[in-house]
């Protein structure tokens, strides 16, 4: 979650709320759309990464997602916050693609098979063995290709609030769906990763 | 604990596949897991899995699954990307000055 969510009022010294940012961008100032970009551009990329499942659709579902975000900020109302609103963009740009790309799969038989290798975790210095930095890696190659293997509407609801730590209000939110329907995706979702994870946990 | 076939017990029993018929268990561990199980349930879920290996299980790993999910730090955006967008970005935010 951003840290400088909550704070609505530019103080000197202090990190500008998103808010803040927001209001420059919609007097004119583009380095202030600058500064969104850096401080959303790598959890945006994990929502596109992690629904699409490859680099090349999530590098352009990101590209995507920035492009409507500058678009379309101008009128953009402060009904929500600016990352719930962000995030909206970018769940349905890579939704859409996603589905566009499985209609394209079903006519043609010669899609390459997603490659293992490509995925990348950055992996943090925790003191473990070279072992236990494998098994942990392993570990997350199996969590990615079991959300990816989720249905579509699990997989959203899974990725932005179990991944990316929402709470189920800003799910709902974010997906158009009411907070019961978010929990019951959600479960679902849960028991079918845990599934998924079986050998592995 | 309510089993399939409409009884009612505290604790549940394994069938023969070493799998439980609680029909109930299900949602109650994914309510426990979520911190959303009212007392009295959760009480009798922690009663139950102490004789019930397999739902014992369920929670556990269910538990573990969410538990994983909340840690995964996240890809790191490839150089290449990173170079793409911002070459995409600062086209956009150029065109805008220029134009003041």
């Amino acid at each position: 979650m951003p840290e400088t969510k909550s704070l609505q009022v530019a103080v000197p010294g202090l990190p500008v709320s998103d808010e803040e940012m927001v209001k420059r961008v919609q007097q004119g100032n583009s380095e202030a759309f600058e500064e969104l970009v850096r401080r959303y551009e790598r959890k945006v990329y994990n929502i596109t990464y992690r629904i699409l499942g490859n680099e090349e659709d999530a590098t352009e579902a990101l590209q995507d997602t920035f492009l409507r975000a500058y678009r379309f900020l101008p009128k953009f109302g402060f009904k929500s916050s600016f990352y719930t609103w962000l995030y909206r963009i970018a769940t349905n740009v890579s939704l859409t693609k996603l589905r566009r790309r499985k209609r394209m799969e079903m006519v043609s038989l010669d899609a390459p098979l997603p490659d293992s290798e490509d995925l990348r975790f950055d992996v943090p210095d925790t003191g473990q063995t070279p072992e236990e930095v494998f098994a942990q890696k392993r570990l997350r190659e199996k969590l990615d290709q079991a959300v990816r293997e989720l249905p579509e509407e699990y997989r959203a609801v899974v990725i932005l609030r179990d991944l990316e730590g929402l709470s189920n209000e800003e799910v709902g939110r974010i997906l158009k769906l009411s907070v019961p329907a978010v929990k019951s995706r959600l479960h679902r979702a849960r028991l079918a990763l845990r599934e998924k994870l079986s050998g592995y946990i | 604990m309510r089993k399939r076939g409409g009884h009612r017990r505290s604790t549940g029993v394994q069938n023969g596949s070493g799998s439980c018929d609680c029909v109930e268990l299900q949602e109650w561990a994914l309510l426990f897991v979520e911190g959303e199980l009212p007392d009295e349930s959760r009480c009798q879920l922690l009663v139950h899995i102490q004789t019930c290996t397999a739902c014992a299980r369920l929670v556990r790993t269910l538990k573990k699954t969410v538990h994983l999910c909340r840690l995964e730090p996240g890809t790191v955006v490839p150089e290449k990307t990173h170079r793409q967008l911002w070459q995409t970005i600062r086209q956009l935010t150029t065109a805008r000055k220029s134009r003041r």
